[in-house]
């Protein structure tokens, strides 16, 4: 669905000043249907990487393939935005309208779709991210969390193959974060839609089937979160954190099994540890 | 220790007599000693927003009263000055608002605003910018040459400048990630310890909020839903989550193993606390 050959990317700088590379060399194949997390942390490159995948940015050298377009194509542009949705962090700087549902059928009118098709996807969005019940209501008044579901469905009336979410909950607080992260989690498996999802949340990356942690432009651990995870040394070299279930068995050693990270999973290993 | 400041049976309510109605505070009445480390836990719209701001006087109190060092900060124009002085508020997001050429003039804004003289502005920028980790250099560059965590850094500074009696900081680690959140708590820890400032903390992390705090108000509704030593409140980990905030991992996982018939406190709410029992509960001292 995606493919990243040996992808580079740097910000242009003014003259005199030395150029940073941001992606260093990152290859990877995203598969349909599947839900990555991309972690890592500030400056790490994951969200320049991000951009680069919908062709907001184009490599400097290597390449961006959505299914099989080439992003540097600018007559495949339009064909790839269509493909791979994207939203990001601040949920207030995407919201347009004045009306909920006028907000996400926005994309919609700007593709020229019949009224027709346009209600049929508007009502379907919203539903999938449930918040049909506030389709007449003002955005600004909605909370962080619902304001964010308003920006998915945005994206989801554009049906969309692939959705490319940049730290979709940083702004959130954790009744926001978790209303997002279920309308994700849910369209990743109900609806099968291929998700990217930008973190910096561990507890976030680990609802994904796949983790590939970002770090100064390079894809350093690719893996499925459980063993990502367990790596707890490796994990603090990137200034990232682990779960504290992980945490704990790690500090308590004696072969416990720091693949286990769920609460459940982990209370089992204690009762071991205990017995 | 002393009684720096006093909230009394503080209610307001946006927009009265209107349909839209709300009443974000609804009688709280609190107090805080000199130096206290205090964290204030709510999830959004449970009125910690709208209580902070009533602190330095820049909202008013629809009933209710304010007392900081003794004196209502209603009762004169000179004590709510006073208060704006006294109690130091650090907004959410508090980069947006850095606006002068450099740092150093940005963080030299508030005590300029105080009428100090030059030699004293000075002394306090260069010590606020040393609080917080910025460099001398970093004081003549841009506030908008800055990475993301400098910037909130910076903001920080600049009410450090004025040398308040109350630090109130709202949701200071908001967006930032796990290297960032830990810098900012580690400096508005150290500054606390040096110059014992009385310090409210403003979070929905139950986490920052134990690892820091000595006092835990959570807030839900426009109330006060209980407070108390970190211990206290998270032994009540249910209601906690019940009124929509997140509890560790750990307190989850200490829950889960009482459920499951184990003899362990659910008010553990760090890794190295949980460990420490778990091996005396092993080794049969527990």
């Amino acid at each position: 669905m995606i493919k990243i050959d040996n992808l580079h990317f740097a910000y242009p700088v003014d003259d005199g000043e030395e150029q940073k590379e941001a992606i260093r060399g990152i290859s990877l194949e995203i598969k349909r249907g599947e839900f990555v997390a991309l972690l890592g942390h500030n400056g790490s490159g994951k969200s320049t990487l991000a951009k680069l995948l919908n062709g907001i940015l184009i490599p400097v050298s290597g390449a961006v393939y959505v299914d099989g377009m080439n992003t540097a194509d600018e007559d495949k542009l339009l064909e790839i935005r269509k493909k791979a949705g994207m939203v990001f962090q601040n949920p207030d700087n995407q919201i347009v309208a004045t009306v909920v549902e006028e907000d996400v059928a926005f994309a919609c009118e700007n593709m020229g779709l019949p009224s027709e098709e346009i209600r049929r996807r508007v009502d379907t969005a919203l539903e999938t991210v449930g918040m049909s019940e506030f389709k007449l209501h003002a955005p600004h008044l909605l909370s962080g969390g619902q304001k964010q579901r308003v920006a998915i469905a945005g994206v989801l009336a554009m049906e969309p193959e692939i959705i490319i979410l940049d730290e979709p909950t940083a702004m959130l607080d954790p009744k926001g974060r978790q209303e997002v992260m279920k309308a994700i989690t849910a369209l990743n498996r109900e609806k099968g839609m291929t998700i990217v999802l930008i973190t910096h949340h561990m507890d976030e990356a680990a609802q994904a089937s796949r983790v590939v942690i970002i770090d100064q432009g390079k894809a350093v651990l690719d893996d499925t979160p459980e063993k990502v995870f367990s790596q707890v040394e490796e994990m603090r070299s990137h200034s990232l954190d682990v779960p504290q279930t992980v945490e704990l068995m790690h500090l308590l050693g004696d072969g416990l099994d720091l693949t286990k990270i769920s609460v459940a999973q982990c209370a089992d290993e204690i009762e071991k540890y205990l017995s | 220790m002393s009684e720096i400041l006093k909230v009394e049976s503080l209610t307001h309510t946006y927009s009265e007599g209107t349909p839209f109605e709300k009443k974000a505070v609804d009688n709280i009445s609190f107090s805080v000693s000199e130096g206290e480390f205090i964290g204030l836990i709510g999830h959004t719209g449970s009125g910690k927003s709208t209580l902070i701001q009533h602190l330095n006087g820049l909202l008013k109190p629809t009933s209710g009263k304010i007392f900081v060092g003794g004196e209502d900060i209603h009762s004169s124009k000179e004590n709510t000055r006073a208060a704006r002085f006294a109690v130091g508020l650090v907004f959410q997001y508090p980069e947006y608002q850095l606006f002068e050429e450099t740092v150093r003039a940005d963080i030299a804004f508030g005590p300029k605003n105080m009428g100090l003289d030059k030699e004293e502005i000075d002394r306090r920028v260069l010590e606020a910018a040393e609080a917080v980790g910025l460099s001398k250099e970093q004081l003549d560059k841009s506030p908008f040459e800055l990475s993301g965590g400098q910037k909130r850094r910076a903001a920080l500074a600049g009410v450090l400048a004025m040398e308040p009696q109350i630090l109130v900081l709202d949701e200071p680690m908001a967006g930032l990630d796990p290297e960032g959140r830990k810098a900012i708590m580690g400096y508005v820890k150290e500054y606390h310890k040096k110059y014992g400032t009385t310090v409210i903390f403003v979070t929905h992390s139950m986490e920052d909020a134990a690892q820091s705090a000595q006092r835990l108000i959570v807030m839900s509704g426009g109330r006060i839903l209980m407070q108390g030593s970190p211990e206290q409140v998270f032994e009540r980990a249910e209601e906690l989550r019940a009124s929509g905030l997140d509890t560790p991992q750990i307190t989850d996982l200490f829950t889960e193993l009482k459920r499951r018939g184990l003899d362990v406190p659910t008010s553990v709410y760090t890794v190295e606390q949980a460990a420490e029992y778990l091996r005396k509960l092993k080794g049969g001292i527990a």
